[in-house]
């Protein structure tokens, strides 16, 4: 008998994606794409190859079959963990123990720190597969969720939090279906982008689009695009802003920019005063424009004014207001904020840029060029009814370019540069994908609110004197050091989550040395593996006294663990999950909706699905109806169970099963997208797999919101940025705190060039080395068939994976190689400051001679079958430091290095 | 830049060695050449009437050739089906082989059970037909350059010629006889002639797959054994036999033993070094900045 | 009728969702692939190409495969599709020699990936074609069996191969030849389609859009 089960999969942040999986005499033999959905899917309702890898995570067996409790009580790397089976009911009074104690002694210890952290790994992707284990976490009380194994921090950092204080961004993508031209510096979006991103990116080519790849090595992306420059690393701030000065320098900028947009849609007619804040009127405190007609300054809402001045130079009188209020009168020569950009681009000229990134000046020019010709800069396009400016543009960065320091300097350029030109979130230019910092969580539109200066409210952590919060309430710090971080559920993953390891080691003068969590709960994260300078997490790590780890396999982290607990995975639990909108990477649905995943087959290991584990839990420690409360609330699931027109609200005192709790769950879903006038229940999404109602396109561009809203882009120049850095330089410095000053250096109205290779290449000399012994710049780059660590363990996915070069070494530009006496296959020494790795060379034409790139992160020495592939890690040899971490708390993964061939 | 426009044709995979057929089929190419060659040559001097040399060659002939066959035996995945093999007479040349092969297991051995020139005739041509679709077996084998030109056939032939004179030669030395003039001037016909066609061979090719395929027949030590070895020294002894009677024992039984050896080593080259899978190509690539 | 496949290389990415797709389609032994994408490289740095290929059987017109079979295992269809029938295979790999595609696979053994087979390897497991020739079918049980319900292949996905049905980039075209009308046909004509390796002779039924 042969069924076929749909579900979900969401193994990467570019899903969640549809499929069915072939189910023979009880059996999973196979998956395929999901025909039925194949319209609502804006990939045919087509999967990629990991989630055909799913039918052997499933029966694996390397997997953790029964919960497993720790005997041998020392922890490191050649301990073995002595690991003995135990029930389930043994593993949960053990873990509920553990928890009750805390309760009883208070949840936050005598440092302020919560007593009890959680961390949920894999670049956000875990709440698809948490059941309900979310909503014990909100009955539980503080928790800290900072603690981090590179997710975040190593991903596109700056874009997320700058991207969503700029156009509601978390992540940038291309309208690639509508666009023309798209520059690439980085964005390896055909092995990133998932399903979706590789199927609008096919059809693009397919129909001509115009793709420029600049990047050190030619990635997958690469292959496809019309052209590869092969750029130095970490200097793509360079190249953006060279290419800001050819269009504000080189061209007319009257008649290539979208003027009107720069007028009404940005600041760029602010005044900026002598002190580098805007001028603004002394009583309403609106900053203040030039009026051209009326030659004289006006606030910047003033309807009368037709003409405000973009350049030029005006004698004005007003109010610059700077940091914790202070205010200074000014009368004298103000320019308006664009008058300071194109001051400030002069000389970033084209050959200035040639001679840091080795693009060439010529080519910088082209690229601003074919940049300005393929904007079609007044433009229209008419969407559902609606007219829209048509900018078929974009500028993409990718994780590299958009974290760590530069991070900055690059989103602003690229957001400038779309601005330029009117390409900020209208159809064919760069739009936002989705929300994680702002609410509501599931409308960036509705996120659209007034707020000061004609810019939308910013969520932005508090820097004033009284209410800025000076001792961390969590680990990473975040709402102490990164006011961009706001703070909303995501806010603490996307802390400076490492600095939790760098701190429990060398404690920050004067703070007190953060606590170790006297429980920390890890799920589907790998910090040993996937965290820079693995060796000092192990490190940490041996000092954790209780680590519970739910566990698919043995692997780095769960290494040290005292528990492990083989929840239900993908296709062995149940989950309503909300799908379509608009999501990151490259999901732009036209409908939104629900899915399901659902248990396939029967499970080959004692597993229990994760609902259950966190009812139980909740039971144990006496939070059940607190966790019913929470789930009632819509706490993990997203849906209030209760809302006007229906109420599914589970009452205090019952234990649901996750069967009950998930068929809430679908009723209430259902019943709240379409105002009741559907209701389905679970047996229904087990048989048709997914309910959509239609999502507009209207939905996918910000420009609707903030002309309706009369708001404008926080652009070009960064007043409120430099304001925040002032007052949080001036919080830390009154408590004596100055190991955050270089990050306070970020804060810049407009971003300056900095040598940023060499803040990287300077780590040598931090230890007691030469930089010029460490030539080559290590770099890592996505596999399409691999989910960062997550699916390692699957020899069916290395098989397949061995085609794709990269898979199991390490790549080398061939000429440099040869220079160094190594051949193909070769077993080479990869070393840097803090550590060595090694791995075989596989030599490639496509390699800059002084890079050489490791995909994703392996290394592994515990996981099962991944120990065996002998792939060298960039986090072994890369260091953990507070110098090449930025304002936003975020680092990159590069690394100065030798490469050697090993004897 | 764009003087790097088109660029025909581009080498996508490259060539790689093929995994296929290993030593065991070497051993039916060598033994199934040298078992006909030897009964061949020993038919045609003995001028197809009855002689020791020729009862040896009735049964070791055989012998050599069932060996290969066996041998392709062990490698094949489904040995136990081999009599299939012998269906498809009509397009396959591996069936014709063992069609070939097995008339001439069958008449050979005639010689001690109904001797006579007719039997001795049909089993020289099986033995011939033998060697011929061996040659047209790598001839069709359009994967591998180094085997399908198709002057194959005729290498095959000669090669059989070549080691199975020499067989004959060494063992009539080895029982005692003294190499005739004629013999000796065979020995240097064959060595040159068989010579000039390897050469031909290893280096007359009009495409660069089977250019590249057949270096290592040209090049390498390997190469020049065959060459020095199995040519230029048998003819360079047989000559010496030739210039010096009282020599020429000696120089033709070594000169014959050096042309099994080398056309065992040709052989043994032909399948496993040049025995290189065709390289994938496109007919025209652009290099420089292209449309997308 | 002859059924054929235009593959487009600007659209490929290498991802191998085909690959793996065609192994679980027909229930392939570790280490064994009907088809598989190369990650090619022309040129020398800075001028570079970087191009995915997927290979398989190319269903050739002219199929060397076939005549050189002493068996008559290696057989072609009257609608192009060429096979092998395991159980008249000896496994002698004359085809595979005769390929110039590196299209055939003899499975000397059936390996699972772990030491003990799991479930679903051992309900899909095809002792038949232990120590005989194999290939991409075209999938023609799909075919078959979607045209016997009236489907259209290349059209409707259950009478389509997996591979094609699987791609995520739409990289792959399959349908009839013989039909001026249907896609592959359309795409094969206006010449942008090359076959690969043509002094080969074989008339391959798989075609590339290259650029
Ligand atoms: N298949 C797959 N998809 C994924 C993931 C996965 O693990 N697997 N992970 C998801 C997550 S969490 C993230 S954060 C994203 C990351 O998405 P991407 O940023 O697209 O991923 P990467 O390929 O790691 O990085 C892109 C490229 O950056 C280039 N690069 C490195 N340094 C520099 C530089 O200084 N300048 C320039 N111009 N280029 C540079 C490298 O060559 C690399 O190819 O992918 C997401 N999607
Ligand atoms: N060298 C290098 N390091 C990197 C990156 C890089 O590109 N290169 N990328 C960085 C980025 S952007 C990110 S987001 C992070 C992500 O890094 P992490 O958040 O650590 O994610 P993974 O490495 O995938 O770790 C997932 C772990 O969960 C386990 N697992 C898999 N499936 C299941 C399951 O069903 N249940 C349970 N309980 N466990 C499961 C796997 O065995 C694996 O150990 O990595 C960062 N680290
Ligand atoms: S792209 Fe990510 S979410 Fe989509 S199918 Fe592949 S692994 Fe699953
Ligand atoms: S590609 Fe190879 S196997 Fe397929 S038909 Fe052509 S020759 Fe035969
Ligand atoms: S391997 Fe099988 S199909 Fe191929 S030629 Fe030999 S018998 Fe025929
Ligand atoms: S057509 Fe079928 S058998 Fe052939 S490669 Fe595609 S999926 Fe595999
Ligand atoms: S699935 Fe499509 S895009 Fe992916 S490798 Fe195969 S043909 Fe190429
Ligand atoms: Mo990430």
């Amino acid at each position: 008998m042969v069924e076929k089960i749909p579900v979900y999969c969401y193994q990467c942040v570019a899903g969640p994606d549809l499929l069915k999986v072939v189910v023979r005499d009880g059996v999973a033999v196979g998956v395929e794409p999901n025909a039925d959905l194949a319209a609502e899917h804006p990939a045919g309702g087509k999967v990629c190859v990991r989630a055909y890898g799913l039918v052997q995570k499933l029966y694996n067996p390397a997997r953790v079959r029964t919960p497993l409790k720790r005997t041998n009580p020392r922890k490191g790397r050649d301990e073995s963990p002595g690991w003995t089976p135990i029930s389930w009911e043994e593993a949960l009074d053990l873990l509920a123990q553990r928890l009750g104690a805390i309760r009883a002694k208070g949840l936050v210890d005598e440092a302020g720190y919560p007593r009890l952290a959680v961390t949920l790994g894999s670049g956000g992707i875990a709440p698809a597969y948490l059941g309900t284990f979310a909503a014990f976490l909100a009955a539980w009380g503080p928790i800290d969720q900072g603690i981090g194994s590179g997710q975040g921090v190593k991903c596109y950092h700056s874009e997320h939090l700058y991207g969503e204080f700029w156009h509601r961004a978390f992540t940038v993508a291309a309208d690639t279906p509508r666009c023309g031209f798209v520059l690439s510096f980085g964005y390896n979006g055909d092995a990133s982008g998932g399903v979706t991103g590789v199927h609008r990116h096919a059809a693009a080519r397919a129909r001509g689009m115009r793709w420029v790849q600049l990047e050190p090595h030619l990635s997958i992306t690469g292959a496809g695009a019309a052209e590869w420059v092969p750029i130095r690393p970490k200097t793509d701030a360079a190249v953006l802003f060279a290419l800001l000065h050819v269009i504000l320098h080189e061209h007319d900028w009257r008649t290539v920019c979208d003027v009107p947009f720069l007028e009404r849609m940005t600041a760029s007619a602010y005044l900026v005063g002598p002190g580098g804040y805007y001028l603004r009127d002394p009583y309403t405190r609106k900053p203040l424009v030039w009026d051209e007609n009326r030659e004289r300054p006006v606030p910047f809402d003033d309807r009368a004014c037709s003409r405000p001045a973009l350049d030029g130079e005006f004698i004005a009188a007003g109010l610059e207001v700077g940091p914790d209020g202070a205010t200074r009168s000014v009368c004298e020569r103000v320019r308006p904020a664009f008058a300071h950009l194109r001051e400030h681009v002069r000389e970033y000229t084209p050959e200035w840029a040639a001679a840091i990134a080795d693009v060439p000046a010529a080519a910088i020019r082209r690229l601003a060029g074919e940049y300005l010709a393929h904007a079609r800069v007044g433009a229209s396009i008419e969407i559902e009814g609606t007219t829209y400016p048509y900018r078929p543009v974009a500028i993409l960065l990718g994780k590299t370019v958009t974290n760590g320091w530069g991070g900055y300097e690059c989103c602003w350029a690229r957001t400038v540069l779309a601005a330029l030109v009117g390409a900020l979130e209208v159809p064919g230019g760069i739009l936002g994908t989705t929300v994680r910092l702002n609410r509501p969580a599931r409308n960036r539109l509705d996120s659209v609110r007034p707020g000061p200066d004609g810019f939308m409210a910013q969520p932005l952590n508090d820097t004033s004197r009284d209410r800025w919060q000076a001792s961390p309430h969590i680990r990473n710090a975040y709402r102490t050091l990164v006011p961009l971080a706001d703070d909303s559920p995501w806010s603490a993953a996307l802390g400076p989550a490492h600095l939790p390891w760098l701190f429990m080691e060398q404690p920050p003068e004067p703070w007190p040395a953060p606590t170790v969590p006297e429980v920390w709960i890890i799920y589907r994260s790998n910090p040993a593996i996937s965290n820079w300078e693995t060796g000092r997490i192990e490190r940490a790590l041996e000092r954790f006294p209780f680590i519970a780890a739910f566990a698919y396999t043995q692997d780095e982290t769960n290494w040290y663990a005292d528990l492990l607990l083989p929840e239900a995975t993908d296709l062995e639990s149940l989950q309503l999950y909300r799908v379509g909108g608009t999501k990151y990477i490259e999901q732009y649905w036209e409908h939104t909706g629900w899915a399901l995943r659902q248990p396939v087959a029967p499970s080959p290991c004692h597993t229990r699905d994760l609902t259950d584990i966190a009812t139980e839990l909740a039971a144990r420690t006496g939070l059940l109806d607190a966790y019913l409360a929470a789930l009632n609330r819509g706490a993990g699931t997203t849906v209030p169970l209760a809302g006007p027109l229906h109420d599914y609200a589970f009452k205090a005192g019952e234990k649901p099963s996750a069967e009950a709790i998930w068929d809430r769950v679908c009723r209430a879903a259902t019943h709240a997208l379409t105002q009741g006038a559907v209701e389905h229940d679970l047996a229904w999404f087990k048989r048709h797999g997914a309910f959509f109602v239609p999502f507009p396109q209207r939905q996918y561009y910000l420009h609707g919101a903030m002309a309706a809203r009369g708001l404008r882009y926080e652009l070009p120049y960064q007043e409120r940025i430099k304001r925040l850095g002032q007052e949080l330089g001036a919080r830390l410095h009154e408590r004596g705190i100055t190991w955050w000053d270089v990050q306070l250096d970020e804060y810049q109205a407009l971003p300056a060039w900095k040598d940023f290779p060499r803040i990287w290449s300077q780590t040598a000399t931090a230890h007691g080395q030469s930089p010029d012994e460490f030539p080559f710049w290590l770099l890592t780059s996505r596999s399409m068939q691999y989910s960062w660590g997550a699916n390692v363990s699957l020899p069916i996915l290395a098989e397949v994976a061995r085609h794709v070069s990269g898979h199991f070494g390490v790549m080398l530009n061939r000429g440099a190689a040869t220079r160094l006496g190594i051949a193909e296959g070769d077993l080479v020494e990869i070393q840097s400051p803090t550590g060595t790795t090694r791995g075989r060379a596989i030599l490639r034409e496509g390699v800059r001679p002084d890079v050489v790139v490791v995909l994703q992160q392996f290394g592994h020495w515990a996981t099962p079958f991944a120990r065996e592939l002998g792939m060298p890690n960039l986090n072994e040899v890369a260091a953990m430091d507070l110098t090449l971490t930025d304002a936003t708390g975020s680092g990159a993964d590069l690394v100065p290095v030798a490469v050697r061939k090993a004897r | 830049m764009t003087s790097l426009g088109a660029l025909a044709p581009a080498t996508l995979i490259p060539a790689q060695r093929q995994q296929l057929w290993g030593r065991l089929a070497v051993a039916n190419f060598a033994g199934g050449g040298l078992g006909a060659g030897f009964y061949l040559a020993a038919a045609v001097t003995a001028d197809f009437r009855a002689g020791p040399s020729l009862a040896l060659a009735s049964w070791l002939g055989p012998a050599l050739v069932l060996a290969g066959f066996l041998a392709v035996a062990a490698e094949a995945g489904r040995p136990l089906r081999g009599p299939r093999v012998l269906t498809r007479i009509a397009t396959s040349w591996m069936s014709r082989e063992l069609w070939a092969g097995g008339a001439f297991l069958m008449l050979a051995p005639g010689e001690f059970l109904f001797p006579g020139s007719g039997q001795r005739l049909l089993s020289a041509l099986a033995a011939c037909t033998l060697v011929l679709a061996q040659g047209f077996i790598l001839r069709s084998a359009r994967a591998v350059p180094a085997w399908d030109p198709s002057i194959m056939p005729v290498v095959c032939l000669v090669s059989a010629l070549v080691s199975g004179t020499g067989l004959l030669t060494l063992v009539e030395v080895v029982a005692g006889g003294t190499p005739s003039g004629a013999r000796l001037f065979s020995l240097l016909a064959l060595a040159s002639g068989a010579g000039i066609v390897w050469l031909g061979y290893v280096t007359w090719h009009d495409d660069t797959a089977s250019l590249t395929a057949t270096r290592a027949l040209r090049q390498g030590r390997a190469a020049v054994e065959v060459v020095l070895g199995g040519y230029v020294a048998p003819l360079v002894l047989a000559a010496i036999g030739l210039a010096m009677p009282e020599a020429a024992r000696a120089a033709s039984a070594l000169a014959g033993g050096l042309m099994v050896v080398g056309q065992a080593q040709a052989k043994a080259l032909m399948i496993l070094d040049a025995g290189l899978l065709r390289p994938i190509t496109v007919p025209h690539l652009r290099l420089d900045r292209r449309p997308s | 009728m002859r059924w054929g496949m235009v593959i487009d290389l600007r659209r490929c990415v290498g991802c191998q969702t085909c690959t793996i797709a065609c192994k679980q389609e027909h229930g392939l032994p570790a280490g064994y692939q009907w088809r598989f994408v190369a990650d090619c490289e022309v040129g020398e740095y800075p001028q570079v190409r970087r191009i995915f290929l997927p290979m398989q059987c190319m269903h050739c017109a002219e199929p060397p495969c076939v005549p050189v079979c002493p068996t008559g295992a290696s057989r072609q269809r009257d609608d192009g599709i060429v096979w092998v029938a395991y159980d008249a295979c000896v496994g002698c790999g004359y085809c595979a020699v005769a390929c110039p595609y590196h299209a055939r696979h003899l499975m000397h053994n059936t390996p699972g990936y772990f030491a003990v087979p799991t479930a679903p390897e051992a309900a899909t497991a095809h002792p038949e074609r232990r120590g005989v020739m194999t290939k991409c079918t075209f999938c023609q049980e799909r075919v078959d069996a979607g045209r016997a319900r009236g489907l259209r292949p290349g059209l409707d996905a259950e009478a389509t191969p997996m591979c094609a049905v699987a791609c995520i980039a739409e990289a792959i075209l399959f349908g009839d030849l013989d039909d001026p009308t249907s896609r592959v046909a359309r795409v094969a004509r206006d010449g942008r389609a090359v076959p690969l390796l043509p002094e080969c002779g074989t008339q391959p039924s798989v075609f590339y859009v290259v650029e």
